[in-house]
């Protein structure tokens, strides 16, 4: 495994940014924490119940994507509603540029949208002239500081008050915020209420879509993807094109994992099912309903070994069940997913040069498996995307594949594993000290930066053998 | 003591870490599962379970050494690890390393039905809670990883302590949580694991316990060392240690 | 209706996608039929048992932070409202323009009060109906479905019954009877498909609680976008 210095200097500023790691472990905790209590509430045996069922739901969907995905687009056309079949990020920020310029849109507000952040969406309607406003409150705090989410669910995790203070204020006309929680929120929603008001364009994520009415479902607790659909003449929805449940059935199991999951809710506070156009005289929700599938190395996934990576819904329990997620936040993972599923998806979607080395950003203690609600495995993806680095791109670290050559040709043979392990202990001497090992050479110098190491002892293990076998009868 | 009227036959896979670095840990084990009535032998020719390899991405390299291990232990019965993560190596890491080979494919599965990791052999196998040991310490609990979360071994470890005469066993907050070692994780990205496993120490401290048991030899090298290097009084020791004292 | 237009190469885009997917050896995964059986509670109530549930629906609400109670008839229902007419300070409210809300003539409530209640819609025209809305302090609905164990309204929107109603002002008032209450989502979503089959309203809105947020410092606060006051005034039937 080589580590790139990029990624090795993201992750050490991590390490030094103590208010950001504070607030990291402060907010996965709690989300843990309320995870486990609804679980609790649930019992074990049907949330496990729970699971397998999302899990087989999932598989038989992405299994079954082409008619599930012809089935929706049939039905979003026949209830007016436009449909871009995006297969690059490009493609779909193109179709949203000209529909922007057809609309002369001024003012685009966003709910939060995790692959508008992978398509990079922002910038390139900014750079038109659009004023993007993220009505997210923690997508809003990320925007004002011109950063990107730390976390799927809850995208300001890293920030504490006195900073958010500080980017409210900035852009505030009127007495200064406290930097208090009640007066930043009533802050964000009176000056985000305005933007509401002069809405041309509304962009949203999508939870889930479902095939069978056209439908799309968007879950928020603030409230505010329920204001952009209302409210915006036009509205666009981005989904990635795995998001996708047959029936309104399917949803019910979906929504109620996935508020426990990311937040031990029961459910969301607004899970809104939205057709899209409005009909009749109707006089709320858009005229305009474009529903954006976007594929972006989504469909190369399939039917390979990491297929079922795409059960993802997005609820974050992997991120605050890792603990690498936790001692080093979102920023160092360097791509939009971070965490453990990020580890898996940014390689998978963003190429193995750039991000492989996150499959080596985990301890694989299997934490993230075991959290996530629809049984992706993760674990065994890390190690899958280890061995693809190594075998077949060849990537290795030079210095790793001599020392697992060596390393397997001695082990597999009971003299040679031996007389290594010898010549070990022959030649330990100059650095033991009491027994124990505090300063080396590389590579053992990096462990010894943290922790001793034992010395290797008078007698190994196979040495003592004869002895204690003495007295055995065969 | 027997089974069923049958003196149980075992064979120790004591694994790498503890014959090189903790020849006591085996001394132990082997002492306690006598104690039991098991009979254990220590087939020759044993080295390593191949995860260090097979954690790394090094899947060729590490069925070698696999398939050696396989023909090692072909005519044991039962193989007791002493290793929570090896025996998961063992459980997840063969059938995976071998899928689709003919031949070894199948006998890896033969070797994963006869591999238990230590406290679940005593526990599941032997169906003993109360190994007759004494030991007048206040003792907390590491769950290590892979024994927890791959074996599904959470409570037998427990049970065994809790049945220790004179040992004061307090929850360790977190225990499920990863110390950071994670084989070369631990040397590759030592930053990150360095501040992992000062988070395991914190909880430990807070304990206020004597001693810290695991059941996986690197999570305890790992732990230990972090201990030592700041200082703490906090003895570390395997399971099969505490098992033997006092008896 | 006319029907949308599609962008993109529909044939590539979906090549790509067959292409790859394979069918295991066990072959393809079967749809899960029953996908909700046997992990929500599923049964017909009688009015009885409709009772208990509006007390669960009644501790779920007041618990993630709403108001939730139990009215025995129209004047113990107004009673309540007036208190929370006082409480909110409410001068000017709009309401669904509903059967039931009909029925129950509440703008003379409200003209007790000396606040004013309109009704949907406030105007034709875009702009002036936003701007009116906007000024609204409170919105009036009926709960048409409610869901007991985890306190959700469920509201199926139509042209009478704008989501903006709900979603809006700061109180959202929510009114309905023992005979809307189901249990959960498997009630539910039975409900909604024998009603609209694959045929949904535009919107319907699954609301369980006021507004939350705890994206600052996760303290959680109410009320950053849609409601902060939400009331559920439940009708014996």
């Amino acid at each position: 495994m080589h580590i790139e210095p990029s990624f090795r200097r993201r992750y050490q500023k991590a390490l030094a940014d103590q208010v950001m790691i504070k607030a990291v472990k402060l907010g996965t905790g709690r989300l843990r924490g309320k995870r486990a209590q609804a679980i609790e509430e649930v019992g074990q045996e049907r949330w496990a119940n729970f699971r397998n069922r999302a899990e087989a739901i999932r598989l038989h969907v992405i299994q079954h994507l082409d008619q599930y995905l012809e089935q929706l687009i049939d039905n979003v056309l026949k209830k007016g509603g436009h449909v871009c079949l995006a297969k690059t990020g490009e493609e779909a920020v193109r179709y949203i540029e000209e529909l922007a310029k057809k609309k002369n849109a001024k003012n685009i507000v966003k709910s939060k949208s995790m692959v508008s952040e992978e398509i990079h969406l922002n910038p390139a309607l900014e750079k038109m002239g659009c004023k993007v406003i993220e009505s997210d409150l923690g997508e809003w705090i990320i925007q004002l500081a011109n950063e990107t989410p730390s976390h799927i669910i809850v995208p300001a995790m890293h920030k504490n008050r006195f900073q958010v203070a500080d980017l409210f204020n900035a852009v505030n006309t009127g007495p200064k915020i406290p930097a208090e929680t009640a007066d930043l929120c009533a802050f964000a929603r009176q000056y985000l209420r305005q933007q509401f008001m002069n809405i041309d364009i509304g962009i949203t994520g999508c939870n889930f879509a479902i095939a069978d009415s056209g439908a799309v479902t968007i879950c928020t607790n603030e409230g505010n993807a329920r204001i952009v659909s209302a409210l915006a003449p036009t509205m666009v929805t981005i989904m990635g094109m795995e998001r996708i449940l047959p029936s309104i059935e399917e949803l019910a199991v979906m929504l109620s994992l996935l508020a426990r999951s990311a937040t031990g809710q029961k459910l969301t506070v607004y899970n809104t099912l939205s057709t899209g156009v409005r009909i009749g005289e109707e006089l709320d929700g858009p005229q305009e309903f474009h529903l954006v599938i976007v594929d972006n190395g989504r469909s190369k996934l399939l039917g390979s070994k990491y297929e079922k990576v795409l059960n993802c819904i997005r609820c974050g329990s992997c991120l605050n069940a890792c603990p690498v997620y936790r001692n080093i936040g979102g920023h160092a993972y360097g791509w939009v997913y971070p965490g453990p599923i990020g580890a898996v998806l940014s390689p998978l979607y963003q190429g193995m040069d750039k991000y492989g080395e996150l499959a080596y950003a985990s301890t694989l203690c299997g934490a993230c498996h075991v959290a996530c609600p629809v049984k992706i495995p993760l674990h065994d993806m890390l190690y899958a995307l280890r061995n693809d680095k190594v075998e077949l791109e060849k990537k290795g670290e030079l210095v790793e594949d001599i020392t697992f050559k060596g390393w397997s040709a001695a082990f597999a043979t009971m003299s040679r594993y031996r007389f290594s392990i010898r010549m070990a202990r022959r030649f330990q001497f100059p650095l033991v000290k009491a027994g124990k090992i505090a300063f080396g050479p590389p590579p053992i110098s990096d462990w010894l930066k943290y922790r001793d190491m034992p010395a290797l002892p008078d007698k190994f293990f196979h040495e003592v053998w004869p002895e204690l076998n003495k007295d055995r009868k065969e | 003591m027997t089974f069923g009227g049958v003196i149980l036959k075992a064979s120790l896979f004591v694994t790498c870490i503890a014959d090189m670095m903790y020849a006591e840990v085996g001394e132990s084990t082997v002492r306690v599962l006598r104690r039991l009535g098991v009979d254990l032998d220590f087939p020759e020719g044993q080295t390593c379970c191949g995860q260090p390899a097979y954690s790394c991405g090094y899947h060729k390299e590490a069925a070698h050494v696999a398939k050696k291990v396989i023909e090692v232990f072909e005519h044991s019965e039962r193989i007791i690890m002493p290793s929570g993560s090896c025996a998961s190596m063992v459980h997840h890491g063969y059938p995976e390393l071998f899928r689709g080979d003919p031949v070894w494919e199948k006998k890896a599965h033969e070797f994963v039905h006869k591999t238990y990791e230590f406290s679940q052999f005593i526990v599941d196998v032997l169906g003993v809670t109360d190994v007759g040991a004494t030991f007048n310490k206040k003792v907390t609990y590491h769950s290590s990883c892979h024994m927890s979360r791959l074996l599904g071994i959470e409570e037998q470890p427990k049970t065994l302590l809790k049945n220790v005469k004179g040992l004061d066993f307090v929850e360790l907050p977190y225990a499920f949580d990863c110390c950071g070692f994670g084989g070369t994780f631990s040397m590759k990205l030592s930053d990150i694991s360095g501040a992992i496993v000062e988070e395991k120490v914190d909880h430990i401290v807070e304990t206020g316990a004597e001693v810290l048991v695991g059941c996986d030899l690197t999570c305890l090298m790992n732990i230990g060392g972090r201990l030592s290097r700041r200082g703490i009084p906090v003895k570390v020791m395997h399971l099969a240690q505490v098992l033997d004292q006092g008896v | 209706m006319a029907q949308g237009t599609l962008t993109g190469d529909r044939q590539a885009f979906f090549s790509a996608i067959r292409n790859n997917i394979k069918t295991p050896p066990g072959g393809k995964a079967k749809r899960v039929e029953n996908p909700m059986e046997g992990l929500f509670t599923q049964r017909e109530t009688t009015v009885e048992e409709r009772q208990v549930l509006r007390d669960r629906f009644i501790q779920e609400w007041n618990t993630l932070g709403g108001q939730a109670f139990s009215v025995k008839d129209r004047q113990e229902l107004v009673g309540k409202l007036g208190e929370i007419i006082r409480e909110r300070k409410i001068k000017q409210a709009m309401r669904w323009d509903h059967p039931e809300l009909e029925k129950l003539q509440l703008e003379d409530v409200f003209l007790q009060e000396q606040a004013s209640l309109s009704k949907w819609p406030l105007d034709k025209d875009y702009q002036t109906w936003i701007d009116q809305a906007e000024a609204m302090e409170a919105g009036i609905i009926w709960g048409d479905i409610a869901m007991a164990e985890s306190g959700t309204l469920v509201l199926p929107a139509s042209t009478a019954q704008p989501t903006t109603v709900c979603i809006l002002p700061i109180t959202l008032i929510a009114i309905f009877t023992t005979a809307q209450l189901v249990d959960g989502f498997y009630s539910v979503m039975k409900l909604l498909k024998k009603r609209y089959g694959t045929s949904l309203p535009t919107t319907t809105t699954f609301i369980t609680g006021p507004s939350r947020t705890s994206d600052i410092e996760m303290d959680l606060t109410i009320g950053v976008h849609g409601s902060k006051y939400v009331y559920a005034c439940i009708l014996d039937e």
